[in-house]
């Protein structure tokens, strides 16, 4: 066996998976050659080091609150998170927005006065489905704003600059759609890019809110 | 079958008690109790706090993630049967989270952000002094993701090749020479 040979199999050798042949070998090998008997022994000393090695580090403080905090009030079995309840209405909203896609197109109903939101464009929409699934979208997003407002200041800057970034981009995104379906009410493609839209800011703001530490 | 030394027995009486107390706490947990979910929390807490520390290497993710765990473990309580120990269902479990949520942040961080910067998700490696000497725990810091990952569950958590395999879904072959190169790195660091 040349020290190659060595080399390549000292791993499985200090793992006790050579056979006894292979075994008795390559120790003959490590009793004639100072060099891999070496390496064989500080191999063996990080092996037995890593086993010695703490199993249970305490975490610096408690952190059964914040565990608590996510499962619910305590005593009472788990109610939905704020990302459960996200998600929940992304798939009702989804179903929502397809199913009025995928609905022939009414005759455009009357122009519904903008909201308290000023840069809002009301929609000429087929059917009251579309403006109750945005109405639900933005609830469901601003449950998700608060919560990340709460986290702000554990969050980097450059975290809380790239989280403005896009949703800034978004809301032109959602604005101009919504301007674009104000002249054709009856596309229903706009109808699903709004959708999208609106997932694509959730699931954003989802990701963001799961990444970042809380105030537990 | 041949009687075992006296104080053997005490022993195993007294780990199958603490079995059965365990196995009580996980079923009324199961029915959505929190008191005795806390109590298993408090249980378990140490062991996979160490290996969410090694994994993510830094302090405040590893606290992050050991919070991700418990609720995690809280949500699947209904598929541990029960058939063995609690810490061994949760303990691959910790590793899942850990492991998915270090690829998901750079999956994440790459989504968010135009460019392909993460330097700033990045977590600094643990510097160390070189005239204070190097530990091995801090020499961990030092590997390498994928050979920290393997090193840790593997010479430190005692798994098997085919079991980190399956639980951070590689070859075998690939958690070997993850191995290999982890224990030469570590030979090299430990002696400068």
């Amino acid at each position: 066996m040349t020290c190659k040979d060595v080399s390549d199999r000292l791993d499985d050798y200090l793992d006790g998976a050579l056979s006894r042949d292979a075994r008795e070998e390559l120790e003959a090998h490590l009793g004639g050659c100072a060099a891999c008997s070496r390496e064989a022994e500080a191999l063996r000393g990080i092996v037995d080091g890593a086993a010695a090695l703490a199993r249970e580090i305490p975490p610096r403080r408690d952190l059964w609150p914040g565990i608590e905090a996510r499962l619910g009030r305590r005593g009472v079995f788990v109610s939905p998170s704020v990302l459960a309840v996200a998600a929940a209405v992304i798939v009702a909203l989804t179903a929502t927005l397809t199913l009025v896609v995928s609905r022939p197109a009414e005759a455009p109903g009357p122009l519904l006065l903008p909201d308290a939101e000023p840069t809002r464009v009301a929609l000429r929409a087929p059917g009251r489905g579309v403006l109750e699934a945005e109405a639900e979208f933005e609830r469901a997003a601003a449950e998700l704003l608060v919560e990340l407002e709460s986290r702000r200041e554990q969050l980097s800057p450059d975290t809380v600059l790239a989280v403005e970034q896009n949703l800034r981009d978004i809301d032109i995104a959602l604005r101009e759609i919504r301007e674009a379906l104000h002249e054709d009410p009856a596309n229903q493609g706009l109808v699903g890019l709004l959708g999208s839209a609106h997932r694509k800011k959730i699931r954003m703001l989802e990701m963001v809110v799961r990444h970042s530490p809380t105030l537990s | 079958m041949e009687d075992l030394p006296g104080n053997v027995t005490p022993i195993r009486a007294g780990r199958d008690a603490g079995r059965q107390e365990e196995q009580a706490l996980v079923s009324r947990a199961r029915e959505g109790d929190v008191a005795a979910f806390e109590q298993l929390y408090r249980r378990h807490v140490g062991r996979v706090h160490s290996l969410c520390l090694r994994l993510a290497r830094d302090p405040q993710r590893a606290e992050e993630l050991t919070q991700d765990v418990f609720v995690r473990a809280w949500q699947k309580l209904h598929t541990f049967r029960g058939e063995s120990a609690f810490s061994s269902w949760l303990h691959p479990l910790t590793v899942n989270v850990a492991y998915s949520a270090g690829r998901s942040r750079q999956r994440w961080a790459s989504r968010i952000f135009a460019t392909d910067d993460l330097s700033s998700f990045e977590d600094s490696v643990p510097g160390f002094d070189p005239a204070a000497g190097m530990d091995l725990e801090r020499a961990l810091g030092t590997l390498p993701p994928g050979a920290r990952e393997v090193f840790v569950l593997h010479d430190v958590e005692g798994y098997r090749h085919e079991e980190i395999a399956s639980m951070i879904g590689v070859a075998t072959g690939t958690s070997k020479a993850q191995l290999h190169r982890a224990r030469r790195l570590l030979r090299k660091a430990l002696t400068q």
